[in-house]
């Protein structure tokens, strides 16, 4: 049984992806010092 | 509800999922993919901007660091998600697809899903500690790491319950009772890890 995944899974992983990247560049750069 | 879906939706929440399946009964609910996609996504992420922060630093002077800062280390960080999530959700929809088959993982395969919870415990870990990191002057990064160890150490330390998940039908302990070489009775426990 092989677990298939459609486009629109893959589409919610991009958008995740997308997300959550964005979300902790932001947060990294502009409320932490990471220095 | 699909894998992808289920990150999308359940990304802070992703410990649930971890504990639904039943003891010995082996591949029914657990979804690797979402554990290995957070937690090597997260690496990517971290890896992604610390080499941003170092190219910022490195080319502090000659370019524009403020340009650099928001262009360049947001993609490097982007990319990095971007590289790590896939590698997680390409190791885990096959150890998915290789469980729900009824068939054995390879050893590697096994070992990669374990680091991919370790990780996704510390990307949690991470995440959690953006609130308290963001409230403390000076440098925050104290704070992040220490975050990120508890939340590995707590990954793998459910990796304890989650085992027999990592297993097909037919669970992964055994109890052995048979004659010892002196005689009497030997009582031997395997635990496959």
């Amino acid at each position: 049984m092989k677990t298939r995944w459609s486009w629109i899974d893959w589409t919610a992983l991009l958008l995740a992806i997308l997300t959550f990247g964005v979300i902790v560049a932001i947060l990294a750069q502009n409320f932490l010092n990471l220095e | 509800m699909t894998i992808p879906s289920r990150v999308t939706a359940l990304f802070g929440f992703f410990l649930i999922s971890l504990f639904p399946g039943e003891g010995l009964s082996g591949q029914k609910k657990t979804s690797w993919a979402l554990v290995t996609t957070a937690g090597y996504g997260g690496l990517g992420c971290a890896a992604g901007y610390a080499v941003g922060r170092e190219g910022r630093r490195a080319s502090a002077g000659r370019i524009d660091p403020r340009g650099f800062e928001t262009a360049g280390v947001t993609a490097l960080t982007i990319g990095g998600c971007w590289l790590g999530a896939m590698a997680g959700v390409t190791l885990g929809v096959a150890a998915d697809s290789t469980l729900a088959a009824g068939d054995q993982l390879s050893t590697g395969a096994r070992r990669g899903v374990q680091l991919g919870t370790v990780l996704a415990g510390a990307t949690l870990a991470t995440l959690i500690s953006f609130i308290p990191a963001s409230m403390e002057d000076g440098s925050d990064l104290p704070i992040v790491t220490t975050y990120a160890l508890i939340g590995a150490a707590v990954g793998a330390l459910s990796l304890f319950p989650l085992n027999p998940h990592l297993y097909p039908k037919g669970g992964t302990a055994a109890l052995q009772l048979g004659r010892g070489q002196e005689g009497g009775l030997a009582l031997g426990v395997i635990y496959r890890f």
